[in-house]
């Protein structure tokens, strides 16, 4: 019996380490330290992330909320067009010039989405719309509109005018205007 | 012949071979291996089941942590500095990009001859801000015309500027159609002006809107510009 016990003591070591040691080492172990692993990236990135969101909430904070408010009105999150139609006729009669005919109409572009807005490009997400209107006025209202237009807090892109002519010194204009909002 | 009985009889020697001692041995070495390999199987076994009860508590205050520092942050916080940095960003390109057609007018009215009128006009910018310009008008005399043809090759960005469907009228004058391209550099704002806050307009004062002096408009037909004289007309 004393001669089996050695043989009965290695059988034993033999079963624990294959048993237990080794697909518990292998096994669930392995699969703690990789989560955990996971986790403590996982905390370093929200440390990171939290001293990142201090530096820009000091960043945001430096800037004044009225040029916060500026750059919003530059680039809204929605088109708004309405508004601005109302804004553009208050601009134009103040010029001399007699707006009509709004309308908002599809970019003329193969990839625009079908509700007229464009994508300028992949990384900036922004959409922007035509805006057709006709106006009637002297050369120099419309100059003085156009100037208006052009140093607009909302970005304007007159796309398209035309000009046609009359007998009393004042025009006719077809103007096609593009503008932006952030999606 | 006797042999003398100091002499060993026989090479074997009397006493017994210690061979089974031997074997004891042998396998008490073995079975203290063997027991020694069981212990620290066993060990082993005990140190794996502690450390994996360690890696256990390790791995849920970590992910309790981690839900703690996740609920930390707020997605409103981060949406709002996403849209920050988009609306930096775009506004950027918009000013790059952004359209201003005054620039465009302050030189034709600068290279327009005092005896040239152009009487309807249609201008398209395309994606890269290249516009394409078309105008109709009528010049006082051939002359005239070549005159306002030289000023026009003269400046650089009105490019290919095609002078065509020349014909005089009953009144005498010259008709004419000019085609050109406008250089991006006269298209896209160069960033002089005074910036008006446009959604403010409505309730804005009358001078916010601060517009440029615009020459007089004669009331004429055709939209004439302000008088420049060039230094040399050629002769036709």
């Amino acid at each position: 019996m004393s001669r089996l016990l050695p043989f009965l003591a290695l059988l034993v070591a033999l079963g624990l380490f294959f048993g237990y040691i080794d697909p518990t080492y292998k096994g669930s172990i392995e699969t703690l330290r990789t989560e955990i692993r996971s986790y403590d990236d996982a905390l370093d990135a929200a440390d990171r992330f939290k001293e990142k969101e201090a530096q820009l909430t000091i960043a945001r904070n430096a800037i004044p909320p009225e040029s916060l408010a500026r750059l919003e009105a530059f680039l809204p999150n929605g088109v708004d067009n309405v508004q601005l139609i109302l804004d553009l006729d208050a601009l134009a009669a103040r010029t001399g010039m007699q707006l009509s005919d709004f309308d908002t109409a599809a970019v003329e572009d193969g990839s625009s989405p079908a509700d007229g807005s464009i994508i300028l490009a992949e990384e900036e997400p922004i959409d922007s719309v035509e805006l057709t209107m006709k106006g009637v006025g002297t050369y120099a209202a419309m100059r003085a509109f156009l100037t208006a237009t052009e140093e607009s807090l909302r970005p304007l892109d007159l796309m398209e005018l035309s000009v046609t002519g009359s007998d009393t010194g004042v025009y006719s204009y077809d103007m096609k205007f593009r503008l932006y909002w952030l999606r | 012949m006797a042999i003398p009985p100091t002499i060993p009889t026989s090479f074997v020697p009397k006493q017994p071979v210690q061979t089974t001692r031997r074997a004891r041995t042998g396998t008490n070495v073995f079975m203290l291996v063997s027991f020694i390999v069981a212990g620290l199987a066993l060990a082993g076994t005990v140190a794996t089941f502690a450390y994996e009860k360690y890696l256990e508590q390790a791995h849920d205050g970590k992910a309790a942590e981690l839900a703690a520092a996740e609920a930390s942050i707020s997605r409103d916080t981060v949406e709002e500095f996403l849209r920050l940095r988009d609306r930096f960003n775009a506004t950027d390109t918009l000013l790059d990009q952004h359209v201003a057609l005054s620039q465009f007018f302050d030189l034709l009215e600068a290279v327009t001859l005092t005896n040239v009128q152009f009487g309807t006009m249609s201008l398209i910018v395309d994606e890269g801000r290249v516009a394409t310009l078309s105008m109709s008008g009528s010049a006082a005399s051939f002359n005239a015309l070549a005159a306002e043809s030289t000023a026009f090759a003269n400046e650089k960005r009105i490019r290919r500027a095609i002078f065509s469907g020349i014909s005089t009228n009953e009144t005498g004058r010259v008709s004419f159609t000019l085609d050109a391209e406008l250089d991006p550099r006269l298209v896209i704002w160069d960033g002089v002006g005074t910036v008006v806050d446009m959604p403010a307009i409505e309730e804005a004062s009358e001078d916010v809107v601060e517009t440029p002096e615009v020459p007089a408009v004669p009331p004429a037909t055709e939209i004439e510009t302000p008088p420049v004289t060039p230094a040399a007309s050629p002769a036709l």
